[in-house]
């Protein structure tokens, strides 16, 4: 005879309760976390390497960087001054994006005193955005290059980001991209979704990015 | 893209139920829903491989999929996603609010 037990899980309810535990200590430490997140080589750690110097004048900053191997990425961002974590998740089962347990195993090897945490996921446009961490805000970065057709293509993490970072735009004038068309794709998917100029090579949209973080910070740490 | 994990994740949990303990599974039932990211047949393909040599070795994974449902906080249509667009079909607004599609829950076991 067969009886029925019932469960009623969610599958991702570990992820989930440690990430309401990041948040937690993320709160009484008064951190900011921004979980960017892209497909491979959009430009999330070059736009690091512009943002982070601007900041570190008034802001102490430090970085949490995810790949599945190498860390290149890392070394950037110490270049830049600042404390970075590297997580490579080939070491954790070789994964394709980062995990609320990750995050907080590398919190543990950052100073105290952090105000405002980028953590630079692993490059995929899938997998990330399913997997809370913790963070105050998300950002998907999303270059020109890619064309039109990445926010219908992935509409899930073009909805469950706070913010897009559209960049490489210096590079327009080389390019046959629509960029009309592209804002359209993400008005579609998700309508109240910010989408900020960018390029990590002139700066354009530096002023708008920072502002955007310092409004951020005001609204959730008040400072 | 991750069913492999997820299908471990499934795999422990279950075996480490404590209603579970000692019965034979039969069945194991999961709602997944059409806004997550997880394919239904990899699942089912990965579930049944890292089930080998568990108290979960060649127990059926059931998926139920689950349709994506919206509600427009604008105008209060009902409608279903079926591709790439969240607007109202109704209105064209972007005040939506999911109501399913996004589940990805281990639901019930069935047990002899």
């Amino acid at each position: 005879m067969t009886r029925t037990i019932k469960v009623l899980e969610k599958v991702l309810d570990a992820n989930d309760r440690i990430a309401r535990e990041n948040r937690e200590v993320f709160r009484r430490r008064g951190t900011m976390v921004v979980n960017m997140m892209s497909g491979p080589g959009a430009g999330k750690t070059s736009i690091l390497e512009r943002t982070i110097p601007e900041l570190a004048l008034r802001r102490r900053v430090a970085v949490i960087e995810g790949d599945v191997a190498t860390t290149a990425d890392a070394e950037r961002i110490a270049a830049c001054g600042v404390p970075v974590v590297q997580i490579n998740t080939e070491n954790i089962g070789g994964t394709c994006h980062l995990e609320a347990g990750g995050i907080r195993d590398a919190l543990a090897e950052l100073p105290d005193g952090i105000d405002l945490l980028f953590i630079e996921n692993v490059g995929n446009l899938v997998c990330p955005a399913e997997f809370d961490l913790g963070e105050t805000a998300r950002v998907a970065v999303l270059s020109v290059t890619e064309g039109e057709d990445k926010p219908i293509k992935y509409p899930i993490m073009f909805r469950a980001v706070d913010l897009v970072l559209l960049t490489k735009v210096d590079l327009l004038p080389h390019l046959r991209v629509d960029t009309a068309r592209l804002l359209g794709n993400i008005r579609q998917v998700n309508p109240a979704l910010r989408v900020v100029r960018f390029s990590a090579v002139t700066g354009e949209g530096l002023d708008e990015w920072l502002a955007w973080l310092d409004g951020l910070a005001l609204r959730t740490t008040g400072r | 893209m991750h069913e492999a994990s997820i299908a471990a994740g499934i795999v422990d949990r279950l075996a480490a139920h404590p209603d579970l303990h000692g019965r034979k599974i039969l069945a194991v039932r999961m709602k997944v829903g059409r806004l997550t990211t997880v394919v239904p047949d990899n699942l089912r393909f990965l579930f049944g491989a890292v089930a080998v040599g568990t108290p979960l070795e060649g127990v059926d994974l059931l998926i139920e999929e689950v349709p994506a449902r919206a509600n427009c906080a604008a105008c209060g249509a009902s409608f279903g996603i079926d591709g790439p667009c969240f607007l109202c079909p109704e209105c064209g607004g972007g005040g939506i609010s999911i109501e399913s599609g996004q589940e990805l829950t281990v639901e019930t076991v069935d047990v002899e």
